[in-house]
């Protein structure tokens, strides 16, 4: 009876080294992780695991939604040495990973608000739909604020408030769940994720405490320093109900020159935004070093795009799940 | 070591309950909707009751071709779950024991895609429980039946399954940080034992115009015990080894091929001259399915160097997938259409519901499954005087067609952190089958 199997199968002409499709195709994903870097495809024109590279301009803070070609992303953009007033948000597109952007990054949005001190980074957008796009952004240098643009023409031009939406926050990653906005963002001297909520149009108020914390007590976890940049993704499941899933980066060690901390990203859930749960215990979803997450959760696919550093600069790159 | 997992994952991949169960045998039977157990009339009843073999007075060889196409969907997203498809054939022999008929038969459903499939899945992985492997599966059975009296008739045999266990050995060569430099020898080495399930029946024929039938059909699962084992060195070719002899072990044991235990009664009704009402009801034992998923051993492994890299956290206890026992009431419908000479035209009908044995998925596992409405329906052409003086008796050619509707439920995750989340099941299978029976 002997390798008996073995012969049947391959008597029968099948091919014992094919898995075939048997069930596996569009398997549904919150996208929680773990996460795996794209590997590098010497078939495809795109140099993965980057997705977008600026050789004279470090890239970073990306924001991503689904539209355009593929993807639609805008980030933080900053030349070399220049001064930390000097970043500003660009946007670019992308088919998908495997593939370069196309044409080059143009200029979404410039500081020109006195409040702003020549500098908006860390954009985060929310497509409310009718070519209604909402930009939320850091500006600020030394009273670092969150400010808020509107786009009526599917992001080609902007429109800004003249003043704050949130003061003292940075970092923000914004949602639209149950007619209202929702901030994700850091606030100076904190360590933790705070959340911020506001209606359509008006002033934001933070929650009372934090929303995640750092776990310092707990044995290699990938966060017992500090947390930050933060992306929330708010979708509606196929069950009706919404699902809040939060992606921030954790530091294990307070972040140095010598390199003594090593950012990764982990991720969080909530059926209300309000209680939040770890997912994957200690470990990060993405290992380090990954920063900068912004996330596109499709019903059978979760992708992540972090900040890595290619030839010096930083870049955006991209991992998936599953 | 890429392509080992492969053929670790090709053995340990494919297996399912059995397709007989979810699609009927026989395009008479499928037609009808499975309610079998009483009005069986031929050598389909080496599956639906045994026992009705002994009614047969003529030898029957049939022989056909079943499928079944699900297009099973998560989330409005097909899945792609694979057809079901093969030859039925089935056999009986009637002959004369101490002066009391006696009928020998035998059944095969032979897959033309896979004899059997095995599937490891990790118990978190969304997989369709009833409709992954089941259908995918050899179905052999041996069946001897007795007339008691002229009205009452006893049958029974063994039907058979195999249980799997083996080795892929790997020795060589593995390359690093190259791995595609790897240089390794592959020697696979599978054990194949049969397991045998019993079924039985029994026949009773009432009245005139009522005839009661009940069966049992054991259950099984199917054990596969799979062990990699992984030696060699591991380094560049043609230069020292970073590891010499290391070694990885690994052993799984997982479990296919769930059958539920089955018991069915049912009558067949000649509610007029040309017209029977079949239905039978079936308990089906799914409370006895144990988690499907792999439990891979804590590894023995000799990686030198990298030892101190390795941390490999046991293996969590598989969550109990607590399915519940089901009853499936058949509807099956005959009408004789037309009976001349020469010929007889048949037209049947048939419906099931079963409902799910499977709970609402709320937490880790994933075992997809809905309950399903069947509608069949199918027509037989009879050569009353065969084929001339090659074959005089009767020759048979049924067809058969059949959807069956899952019926869309709804799996709402307890824990916002579950890898997969809220998701919606539905989908629908169609179902065909051929059959010609012969008489000799």
């Amino acid at each position: 009876m002997r390798y008996l199997i073995f012969l049947l199968i391959t008597g029968c002409g099948l091919d014992p080294f094919n898995e075939g499709p048997g069930g596996a195709d569009n398997l549904p994903t919150l996208g929680a992780g773990p996460y795996a870097r794209f590997a590098s495809d010497d078939a495809t024109p795109a140099d993965e695991p980057f997705v977008f590279f600026d050789r004279n301009a470090e890239l970073f803070d990306p924001t991503v939604i689904a539209g355009g070609p593929g993807l639609r992303v805008w980030m933080s953009r900053e030349v070399p040495g220049a001064p930390d007033d000097d970043t500003q948000i660009y946007y670019g597109e992308v088919a998908s990973v495997h593939d370069v952007p196309a044409g080059t990054l143009s200029l979404a949005l410039s500081a020109d608000q006195a409040w702003e001190q020549g500098r908006v980074a860390a954009p985060t957008v929310v497509d409310l739909g009718g070519k209604h796009l909402v930009m939320f952004y850091e500006g600020g240098t030394t009273a670092r604020a969150i400010g808020r643009a509107d786009s009526t023409d599917d992001g080609a031009t902007w429109t800004k408030t003249a003043t704050p939406v949130l003061s003292g926050a940075m970092q923000p990653s914004a949602a639209f769940a149950n007619d209202r906005f929702e901030l994700y963002v850091t606030r100076p001297g904190s360590p933790a994720i705070w959340r911020a909520v506001g209606p359509q149009d008006g002033a934001f108020t933070f929650d009372p405490g934090p929303v995640l914390e750092p776990r310092p007590g707990v044995a290699k976890a990938f966060d017992a320093d500090s947390l930050d940049s933060p992306c929330i993704v708010v979708h509606r499941e196929s069950t009706g109900r919404l699902h809040w899933a939060l992606f921030v980066v954790g530091y294990d060690a307070t972040p140095d020159d010598a390199g003594s901390a090593h950012p990764a990203i982990g991720y969080a859930g909530s059926w209300d935004g309000t209680s939040w749960e770890r997912f994957g215990g200690v470990a990060a979803q993405l290992g380090a070093p990954a920063v900068g997450p912004a996330a596109l959760i499709t019903p059978a696919h979760g992708l992540l795009l972090y900040v890595d550093t290619k030839r010096g600069l930083r870049a955006i790159a991209a991992a998936h799940n599953p | 070591m890429k392509r080992a997992v492969i053929i670790l994952i090709a053995l340990a991949h494919q297996a399912h309950a059995n397709p007989a169960d979810m699609f009927g045998f026989g395009a008479r039977g499928a037609a009808m909707g499975g309610a079998q157990v009483a009005a069986a009339n031929d050598g389909t009843a080496n599956y639906y009751n045994p026992a009705i073999l002994a009614r047969l007075d003529t030898i029957r060889i049939e022989a056909g071709y079943q499928i079944a196409s699900p297009a099973l969907k998560v989330d409005d997203l097909d899945n792609a779950v694979d057809s079901s498809r093969g030859s039925v054939i089935d056999i009986a022999v009637p002959g004369q024991l101490a002066g009391t008929r006696f009928t020998i038969g035998a059944m095969i459903f032979l897959p033309d895609e896979a004899l059997t499939r095995l599937r490891n899945e990790s118990a978190q992985k969304p997989r369709w429980a009833l409709y992954d492997n089941l259908p995918q599966r050899l179905v052999f059975g041996a069946n001897a039946a007795l007339a008691i009296t002229d009205d009452l008739m006893i049958g029974g045999g063994i039907s058979y399954m195999a249980a799997t266990k083996g080795v892929v050995n790997l020795r060589g060569l593995v390359g690093f940080p190259r791995p595609e430099l790897s240089n390794l020898d592959l020697a696979i080495d599978v054990d194949l034992d049969t397991i045998q399930y019993p079924v039985a029946g029994v026949w009773y024929h009432a009245a005139d115009w009522l005839d009661l039938g009940a069966s049992y059909r054991g259950g099984f699962y199917l054990t596969i015990d799979l062990a990699f084992n992984l030696k060699g060195d591991v380094g560049s070719p043609g230069q020292p080894p970073a590891v010499s002899n290391g070694h990885v072990d690994l052993h799984t044991v997982s479990q296919d091929l769930f059958q539920p235990a089955q018991w069915i009664v049912g009558f067949d009704a000649r509610v007029s001259s040309r017209a029977h009402l079949a239905m039978d009801l079936g308990y089906h034992r799914w409370s006895t399915f144990q988690n499907p998923s792999a439990h891979i051993d804590p590894p023995d492994l000799d990686l030198g160097q990298f030892n101190q890299f390795i941390n490999i956290p046991p293996f969590p206890p598989l969550p109990d997938p607590h399915f519940h026992d089901i009853l499936v009431p058949r509807a099956g419908f005959e009408w004789l259409a037309q009976d001349d000479d020469a010929h007889r035209w048949f037209a049947r009908a048939g419906a099931i519901y079963e409902p799910t044995p499977a709970p609402e998925q709320t937490g880790e596992s994933n075992f997809i499954d809905n309950s399903k409405i069947t509608l069949t329906a199918g027509a037989g052409y009879e050569l009353k005087h065969g084929l001339g003086e090659i074959i005089p008796r009767p020759v048979s050619f049924d067809l058969s067609l059949g959807i069956t509707e899952l019926v869309p439920r709804e799996h709402r995750k307890v824990s916002p952190v579950d890898a997969v989340g809220d998701y919606r099941s539905s989908g629908h299978v169609l179902e065909a089958g051929i059959l010609s029976r012969w008489q000799f």
